[in-house]
């Protein structure tokens, strides 16, 4: 009986070990390179390197396997090969030689497995999905301050910054430093870590571009809030999002998250960065009207009160139809002085009954600390102009914002 | 060939006797052997049967040699710094040969290890196997559970990914929390800072980084293995002094009898780690990010008892009073259990009847078999709820329930008022309270041969009656402390009743709201009175086994064995408390972080 | 030896007058069996220090991670409100009140996760558990058992603000008045 057992369990122990060596000749990326290998004839293989092959970068303390089965991407004869055994397209190559820069510091990913999905970082436990598509025009920005140069490859980004300024978002969120903290700061939106993410009302993929994604189109769906009837008795209501549903179209919504993504707090090592080009300053403005727009651009006024302050934005918070009133009558209202004391002061929020309790999200913030004397005359000379400008033409100034060339 | 081979003199030196199966080389193989020597040569037969030790404790070692050879070939391949474990451990899985097998099995042989050593803990137990003279060998054994449970935390951080360190963080706050020693904990003294406290020095630092991981990675190597085996050595060779605990049968050679049957286990322990380890990979999260914190965070299934134990008590009760009371306890064990009979055998059971249910009664030693299994079931039942009820925000999902980060349960917990929270406790102290024989006698003589009966039960119910009025008063009656800022209602009654996690007393508020306040609180206080009475009759019906207990341990050993049983019966009273009546604490002094 | 030692400690006849106290330490210990003693003393004295020697040894005196001490510029660089100028590098918000400033610790008392500071609300918001804390610290909601702490501030001889993230307090009496609240 004893024997019998013991017969047994040697023959599955030395079972079990095959079984375990078996596997580990056989993973994926040995499947991969010897395709790879059979695709080529005799003398092409001749020289080819096997094995698990790594791009060691100390300086951005990164090691990437992914050339272990992207075998190709230093042989453009290989340009129509299909992928993994591909040539990397362009010139990027030429550019960002792989042994400085590594493939992991642009495409994501994570560098270091060697099976396909781990290594393609789209499993639970990594938090750099590989950048697919024009998604990986957001890793330009880590180094290349210079973008103007090279404009042609980075449009989505491009049109990111713009539709940020544009729109105004400046006027709550803050990027490194600049703009109000009426929401979060979005320095390292790139790096929010998707497990901290609500994905109940995500339709797509569970990943952080996914999320930024929709709710860029439709913010209100993604965070609703808590309505009083999901809540415990007794609870007060958590409102849904402040952020106004732009109307973004599905290419706009892309832009903004391939920036949204590009924002990190990652820091590269000088030699890597490159300085942001100086700006051309605008020559100076003609008039204090003119220097009050560029103002209400650069501080994103427009987030709230619509470009040009025509209104248009749905403000879960005020109570006038959800809809935030448009600047364009404060002349009616307001004298300089009192319109510049409620800029200065801003507008908090209605206290509620209990004050320790949460205030509905959106108010208007003070600009006291932010705004200096002669902006903000600027501004006031600017927002009392617009009934001017606006009222007597009814038709709205398509895009005012275009003209006003933006700073910082 | 082989034959000339073994007339040289270095086959002799080496190898003092032949190989040939006879009685005399049988002997020869053990005392002639270092390693085999920790056993007798001759052992009774009963003594290693497979259905009495289920070679539990021989297990226990193999899989610390396991451990110890996987682990110092992971060694070869880690360097315990912040920029390089988390790389190291991704280097074994993904491109060292066998790696990632070799991890799975260090790291699943740990937790076997840990499963095997509490069995062969409860096996010495049922098998009486702690009494004299083998009482300090349980007393190591204990140690070196600890000493098991206490590798397994610290070589869970080594990793340096998410699930290590927020599961590091936490235990590492209960040092913090430690009294007198820690610097968040109870009873402060002025010149403990977190520059000084029991956390820095755990983790070298004041937060978990290089220090820490190098601390772990020292203790987990070397330090504890190294005082494992000294400990694994006493507790071998006092196996072999004290004798086994079975001793009946014909006594056989252990060569080949015992170590045939060691070998098997081993190869079947290596069969289950190998399919186990070429089937499940070991966990690895993210790396370590102290900026980001998993929701919810859990600690290692072993630990996750004490975790749950952490929401219904002070971190520094949970965390560091129970499981040192929980050890202690474990010690005192042989020290307390007097009773001599059950060496050596399993509990026989017998059947019997509790009122119209069939129930098995240990027959022997029916108070310790008891006791000791109701304590490891509600070890499990907590480990239970940790592992499978428990998800985001540490908030209740019914098993199989899926997880939203959406889910909002917004608990109601209210204390008790403390002097209501005191009576509960004096009146559950009560129930301990024992009648010797002596005082049995003198009221006899005094007062009538009936009285002793009588005034127990008087007692007993009594004290029931004051738990169920010390509970249910202040629930119906007291003012909500928190009213003006954190509770829109004046009183405990209605804001519990309205909650969504007192079921209990919600019930009792809609039963107010339906037949109004005067029948209402009546039909509550019958319930209560009820309860109350029916809890009295349950421990006066124990009142005769306290009394017994009294008598055969004298009042101090007694002391100590009613406080260890109520105190555990008390936690699963609390854990009742909070969640059917959403009672947060029953007694609550913030000065001195005790709250219960 | 054994002998020894009980011949050894056999009353020696006195010499003279001698006190009660002499002749008892006489008797108490002979001289073989003192010089025993003393020398198992020496050697328990050394022993018991070298292992407090050990564990002071296990107390770094030197750490690398961020020091607890650090300089938070003037007080006149802060506007009423606060201040999140610090939570990066040094884990800790300034609160500017009328009366003064205090420093806040952000670490859930809970279980150490970094709670959040959200304006809009006038609150602090743990990720983890769900922990609210008011502008002061103290617990609006969630399962944090006691108030956030506060950083010991001082004003340093150039006019800085000095926070020593090593003491702490968040007692309600105390942490309003001295070391803990610095006098604008």
């Amino acid at each position: 009986m004893k024997r019998v057992a013991f017969v047994a369990l040697s023959a599955w122990l030395v079972v079990l070990f095959l079984i375990a060596v078996g596997l580990d000749a056989t993973q994926e990326w040995t499947v991969y390179q010897r395709r790879f290998v059979k695709s080529l004839n005799r003398d092409e293989r001749r020289g080819l390197p096997g094995g698990i092959q790594q791009i060691q970068v100390k300086p951005l303390g990164r090691v990437d396997r992914c050339t272990t089965c992207h075998v190709a991407i230093d042989k453009p004869q290989l340009a129509l090969a299909e992928q993994p055994f591909t040539a990397h397209p362009g010139d990027y190559l030429t550019w960002h030689p792989p042994e400085q820069f590594g493939c992991t510091v642009c495409h994501g990913g994570q560098g270091l497995a060697t099976q396909v999905r781990p290594a393609h970082g789209e499993i639970t436990h990594w938090e750099q999905p590989l950048l697919r598509g024009p998604l990986i025009q957001a890793s330009c920005l880590k180094c290349h301050g210079n973008l103007e140069e090279i404009n042609a490859h980075v449009p989505l980004l491009r049109q990111g910054i713009q539709l940020y300024d544009r729109l105004g978002c400046a006027g709550c969120h803050t990027v490194h430093g600049f703009g109000q903290t009426v929401s979060i700061d979005l320095s390292d939106m790139g790096d929010k870590p998707w497990q901290l993410l609500d994905f109940t009302f995500v339709e797509g993929d569970h990943t952080l571009a996914q999320w930024i994604d929709e709710h860029f189109r439709e913010p209100r769906r993604v965070t609703p809030g808590y309505r009083m009837t999901e809540l415990p008795p007794g609870e007060e209501e958590i409102y849904p999002t402040f952020m106004p549903n732009f109307g973004l179209t599905d290419d706009q919504a892309r832009a903004l998250t391939v920036y949204m993504l590009s924002l990190t707090a990652e820091s590269l090592p000088a030699k890597y960065t490159i300085p942001q080009t100086p700006r051309v300053q605008p020559a100076g403005y003609a008039t204090a009207v003119e220097r009050g727009r560029a103002v209400f651009q650069k501080y994103g006024c427009a987030g709230c009160h619509g470009e040009g302050g025509l209104g248009g934005r749905k403000n879960w918070n005020a109570q006038l139809g959800e809809e935030e009133p448009s600047l364009v009558y404060v002349k009616m209202t307001y004298d300089r002085d009192n319109l510049k004391q409620l800029i200065r002061d801003g507008r908090q929020p209605v206290p509620r009954r209990d004050p320790a309790r949460p205030r509905a999200p959106s108010y208007m913030p003070a600009w006291k600390d932010r705004l200096s004397e002669t902006e903000l005359d600027d501004l006031v000379e600017y927002l009392l102009s617009l009934y001017e400008s606006q009222v007597p033409q009814p038709a709205p100034v398509s895009e005012p914002a275009e003209a006003a060339p933006t700073e910082g | 060939m082989t034959q000339d081979l073994k007339k040289t003199k270095i086959w002799k030196s080496i190898f003092r006797h032949d190989f040939s199966d006879t009685p005399r080389t049988r002997l020869q193989r053990v005392f002639g052997n270092v390693f085999l020597h920790l056993h007798p040569v001759r052992v009774p037969k009963d003594a290693i049967r497979i259905v009495y030790t289920w070679g539990l404790g021989g297990l226990s070692f193999y899989l610390f040699l396991v451990l110890s050879v996987t682990g110092i070939l992971l060694m070869f391949y880690y360097r315990p710094t912040t920029i390089h474990a988390y790389q190291d451990i991704k280097d074994l899985a993904f491109v060292v040969t066998l790696g990632g097998w070799l991890r799975n099995m260090h790291r699943w042989a740990a937790h076997l290890m840990v499963v095997i050593v509490i069995l062969h803990m409860v096996r010495v137990f049922l098998t009486g196997a702690y009494k004299p003279p083998r009482e300090y060998n349980w007393v190591v054994g204990v140690i070196l559970l600890v000493m098991t449970l206490f590798l397994s935390y610290t070589g869970y951080l080594l990793p340096w990914d998410q699930l290590a360190l927020w599961a590091v963080t936490v235990g590492a706050q209960m040092a913090a929390n430690s009294p007198m020693v820690g610097s968040e904990g109870p009873f402060q003294l002025p010149f403990i800072t977190p520059g000084n406290d029991a956390k820095f020095f755990l983790v070298g630092g004041t937060i978990i980084s290089d220090n820490a991981l190098l601390r772990f990675y020292v203790l987990h190597c070397v330090a504890v293995p190294f005082l494992f085996l000294i400990f694994l050595s006493v507790h071998l060779w006092r196996v072999r002094k004290d004798t086994f605990s079975r001793q009946t049968g014909e006594k056989v050679d252990v060569w080949p009898h015992l170590v045939s049957r060691e070998l098997l286990a081993a190869l079947l322990a290596t069969v289950v780690l190998f399919v186990w380890s070429l089937v499940v990979q070991a966990p690895l999260e993210g790396q370590a990010n102290p900026n980001v914190t998993p929701n919810p965070s859990k600690a290692p299934w072993y630990f996750l008892g004490l975790q749950e134990l952490l929401v219904y008590f002070d971190p520094w009760i949970a965390g560091v009073v129970l499981p040192t009371v929980i050890i202690v306890g474990l010690m005192a064990i042989p020290y307390l259990d007097l009773n001599p009979k059950g060496v050596g055998v399993y509990p026989r059971m017998e059947r019997r009847k509790l009122g119209p249910l069939p129930i098995w009664y240990p027959a022997e030693r029916p108070f310790a078999v008891t006791v000791f299994l109701f304590g490891i079931l509600l070890w499990f039942a907590l480990i239970f709820i940790g592992y499978y009820c428990r998800g985001p925000n540490w908030e209740w999902y019914w098993p199989g329930a899926s997880w939203s980060h959406r889910h909002l349960s917004k608990l109601t917990l209210k204390n008790l008022p403390n002097l209501w929270g005191g009576l509960l406790l004096a009146g559950y102290a009560l129930q301990g309270v024992p009648m010797p024989k002596r005082a049995k006698d003198r009221i006899a003589g005094r007062l009538g041969p009936r009285a002793p009966e009588a005034l127990s039960g008087a007692l007993h119910i009594g004290s029931g009656l004051l738990m169920s009025a010390a509970l249910f008063i202040p629930l119906l009656t007291a003012p909500d402390p928190d009213d003006p800022l954190r509770s829109h209602h004046a009183t405990l009654f209605a804001a519990l009743g309205r909650a969504t996690n007192a079921p209990l007393v919600s019930a009792c508020y809609r039963l107010v709201e339906r037949v109004g306040p005067a029948m209402g609180f009546t039909l509550i206080g019958l319930l209560a009175a009820t309860m109350g009475a029916m809890l009295g009759w349950l421990s006066a019906r124990c009142a005769a086994l306290k009394d017994r207990l009294y008598d055969d341990l004298g009042s101090v050993k007694y002391a100590i064995v009613i406080a260890l049983l109520l105190m555990m019966l008390g936690v699963l009273g609390k854990i009742a408390l909070r969640l059917l009546c959403g009672i947060k604490y029953v007694i609550s002094l913030p000065a001195f972080n005790f709250n219960i | 030896m054994d002998r020894d030692l009980a011949a050894s400690s056999l009353p020696v006849p006195c010499a003279g007058r001698q006190t009660g106290t002499w002749a008892w330490l006489e008797e108490r210990f002979s001289r073989r069996d003192a010089l025993l003693k003393i020398g198992w003393a020496f050697f328990y004295v050394f022993l018991g220090g070298w292992l407090l020697s050990n564990l002071r040894y296990l107390f770094p005196n030197v750490l690398y991670e961020p020091s607890l001490i650090f300089k938070a510029g003037k007080p006149e660089d802060y506007p009423l409100g606060v201040s999140e100028k610090w939570k990066k590098a040094q884990r800790a918000w300034i609160v500017r009140t009328p009366e003064g400033f205090y420093c806040l610790w952000a670490r859930c008392t809970h279980l150490g996760c970094t709670p959040n500071w959200f304006e809009a609300e006038g609150r602090f918001k743990c990720p983890c558990h769900g922990s609210n804390f008011s502008v002061q610290g103290d617990v609006l909601a969630g399962p944090a058992p006691k108030p956030l702490w506060r950083c010991r501030m001082a004003l340093a001889a150039d006019g800085q603000i000095v926070v020593d993230k090593g003491r702490l307090e968040n007692r309600p009496d105390r942490r309003d008045q001295g070391d803990f609240l610095l006098h604008a």
